[in-house]
């Protein structure tokens, strides 16, 4: 066991050169290892094993992950001190970046999920978030392709709860 | 993911039909690409806790997904805590805005998390219950260490692999077999308190029971034994560093408090309190919380003790009863307070179980089911006194910066607290009287995997909390998803219940039982007995006894 005085010498696992992510439908992307690392869960495979040459997503689309990549990408830019990018910009392109369709979207929330990419993963969400403001329950239902799974009874128990939001 | 966009696909055929979307408008294209369903519930309560307690309450009403999203500790914490906090006054809210705090706050009552437990650990753990936990003094090993009462103490180490969150294994275990009298009450480790030091090699944990031990972390090699530390009988009930990596103070079954330095050969001070649950020092002042409240003492007389070439011991005014809260008045304790050692300020109602500094102030968690927090300097002002939802308090813990802190209680669950909030409550339950309520102000509340009461709590770096539980079980949670919905559970998959829990549950349960109707009748005389252990009474008295008669 390394003592805590060498741990703290010992340097950060340095993330140089690229790694090579394989997607579900075997698309594969080269990228650099410091835009792959902002994904949370890639960041600890590549801590595990430095040596590996490719890292295998079975549960996100080509589609998806070159969106992930992308957005990944620019963080690692415009986040360098010497970008120049104000917050106003990352604001906008972020908002652009999730001018998607519902599916594309969704995907993108299940990947950023999967990939542990916090960040993204609130963008997407703040999204959809938006989506569902100022509708009743039946209109978003019926947007989203959603079941009314809730009995009679409880619809009404809600309805009791909530009735001061219906006055 | 392709699976569950089948999924979704056939799911999209199979209901597309006249029940789902009769009332469809015409003309408008039903979407049938991947939504809600195909979302893990903490995802959809992170998109829910974008919107305010309207649209929430509203929305709940979507689908059963919706309103168990919306239910969801990380909506109900993004939304209470701060609503009632950026209110200056609260008679301003309005009925409307209470109700829908109310129900936020009853649901995250109803919704223990277990679904935030990393580690669990049942039946290969310990033989019997876990009295302790405490982490290693460095984060970066996920090293720490229990001690029950079977007799050994076992040091841990947390695997944090890439797929599967925590495993955990025994790197050590110590069985107390040096002990003098080891037949009857062999090894009945009771508090332990980690040692940080500059290197592995010089950080030890020290651990005791009738006697005192101090074991290297990084070997498990013993360092320091001291054999019936608090006389015949007694036994350890609290340990805590002092001013550096060689001395910590010891509080014993026989009502004192004693200093020790590991350089040194024998003790250093030691001076009679009324009794000793938990320690608590910072550089001038040590806190005790015993079966009568909380006692302050001067200590910065004792400082020389640290200095091993002073050899004579402190003369007794050395340390000092600056305070003390909580137990008898004065005229109940036939002028017992004496002016010289300052009056009770605020009274504690039962034993205080545990003692911490968080900032500012001095947090206590009591037997009599309150917490307090007072200011940290004199005079010890009562800040805040809230219930906890009719439970016994039976360990406290600070994070050292966050502004949280973590109890450890009576219905098996550990809660997470926010210092804030519980300063923003003031004095709502100082009366003696206390109504008997399950209601808690706690911003989390962890539970579903102890099953009996739990012992020791201990925050570890990296949003992680440890507890063990008189079930013999530990667990490891990461509580912090609970507290920002940003923070997603790290690896919730990889989550794993190991050691056989199953099987042994027969067993555990019929211990409980037992067990827990000595803690539920025998809980409140035990605070007013004053003499007794702080989990266990019943059982640890007996075998005291027998140990007089030993001896």
């Amino acid at each position: 066991m390394a003592t805590p005085a060498a741990a703290a010498a010992a340097p950060a696992p340095q993330l140089e050169g690229d790694i090579k992510l394989v997607s579900e439908d075997a698309h594969e992307f080269v990228t650099p290892k410091n835009v792959a690392a902002q994904c949370k869960m890639i960041k600890t495979m590549l801590e595990v094993s430095e040596e590996q040459e490719f890292i295998n997503l079975p549960n996100v689309k080509g589609k998806e992950l070159e969106k992930v990549i992308e957005y990944c990408r620019y963080h690692v830019q415009a986040d360098k001190p010497d970008s120049g990018v104000s917050d106003n910009d990352k604001k906008t392109w972020d908002e652009n970046f999730v001018k998607v369709d519902k599916e594309t979207l969704f995907n993108l929330i299940m990947a950023a999920n999967y990939l542990d990419v916090k960040s993204l993963l609130d963008l997407t969400c703040a999204t959809v978030a938006n989506m569902l403001k100022n509708k009743t329950p039946e209109e978003i239902r019926r947007e989203f392709n959603i079941k009314n799974d809730l009995t009679p009874e409880e619809e009404e128990e809600i309805k009791r709860e909530s009735a001061w939001l219906y006055q | 993911m392709s699976r569950i966009l089948r999924s979704s696909a056939r799911k999209s055929q199979r209901t597309d039909g006249p029940d789902e979307h009769e009332a469809n408008t015409k003309g408008e294209e039903t979407y049938i690409g991947p939504s809600f369903s195909q979302l893990p519930v903490e995802v959809v309560s992170i998109i829910l806790s974008h919107l305010d307690e309207v649209e929430l309450r509203k929305i709940s009403g979507v689908s059963h997904l919706f309103r168990q999203a919306a239910c969801w500790p990380s909506v109900c914490l993004k939304r209470w805590p701060t609503a009632i906090h950026d209110v200056d006054d609260p008679s301003t809210i309005t009925a409307e805005e209470w109700s829908t705090l109310g129900w936020l706050k009853t649901v995250l009552q109803r919704r223990p998390l277990r679904g935030h437990c990393l580690v669990e650990r049942h039946a290969d753990a310990h033989d019997r219950s876990i009295t302790s936990i405490t982490r290693h003094p460095s984060d970066e090993h996920g090293l720490f260490a229990t001690t029950s009462r079977d007799g050994t103490a076992k040091i841990w180490q947390l695997n944090r692999t890439a797929f599967a969150w925590p495993t955990s294994r025994v790197l050590f275990a110590h069985r107390a077999q040096w002990r003098p009298s080891s037949a009857a009450k062999a090894g009945q480790w009771r508090r332990m308190e980690r040692k940080p030091s500059s290197s592995t090699r010089l950080t030890h944990i020290i651990v005791g029971s009738h006697d005192l031990a101090v074991f290297a972390w990084a070997t498990g090699a013993r360092v320091r034994l001291q054999h019936r530390a608090h006389g015949g009988s007694s036994i350890l009930q609290a340990v805590t560093l002092w001013e550096g990596p060689h001395t910590f103070f010891s509080g014993g079954g026989d009502g004192t408090v004693k200093l020790w330095d590991l350089r040194a050969p024998g003790l250093c001070f030691e001076h009679p309190t009324g009794g000793v649950h938990s320690l608590c020092p910072d550089g001038a002042t040590l806190f005790v919380g015993g079966p009568q409240g909380v006692a302050a003492f001067d200590i910065r007389a004792l400082r020389s003790r640290a200095d091993p070439a002073v050899a004579a011991p402190a003369a007794p005014s050395a340390i000092g009863a600056l305070w003390a809260a909580g137990g008898p008045g004065p005229e109940e304790a036939g002028g017992g307070a004496d002016p010289a050692e300052g009056v009770p300020l605020a009274r504690h109602y039962g034993a205080v179980t545990g003692v911490a500094l968080s900032g500012e102030h001095l947090l206590t968690g009591s037997r009599d089911r309150r917490l307090r927090a007072f200011g940290r300097r004199f005079p010890y002002d009562l800040q805040a006194c809230v219930p906890d939802g009719g439970q016994e308090l039976l360990a406290l813990a600070a994070a050292p910066d966050e502004g949280l802190f973590f109890t450890g209680s009576q219905d098996r669950t550990v809660k997470v607290w926010s210092k804030r909030h519980l300063l923003g409550l003031g004095l709502r339950a100082q009366q003696p009287a206390l109504p008997h309520s399950d209601h808690t102000e706690a911003a989390a509340v962890l539970g579903g995997v102890h099953r009996h009461i739990v012992l020791g709590v201990c925050p570890v770096g990296d949003g992680l909390l440890l507890s063990c539980s008189r079930d013999a079980s530990f667990a490891v949670w990461d509580f912090r998803p609970a507290l920002d919905p940003r923070a997603a559970p790290a690896g919730r998959a990889g989550r794993r219940a190991e050691g056989g829990a199953e099987e042994d549950e027969g067993e555990d349960e019929g211990e409980d039982e037992g067990e827990s109707g000595d803690d539920a009748t025998g809980s409140s005389q035990a605070a007013s007995r004053g003499d007794d252990e702080d989990d266990d009474g019943g059982e640890e008295g007996d075998e005291d006894d027998h140990d007089s008669e030993d001896s």
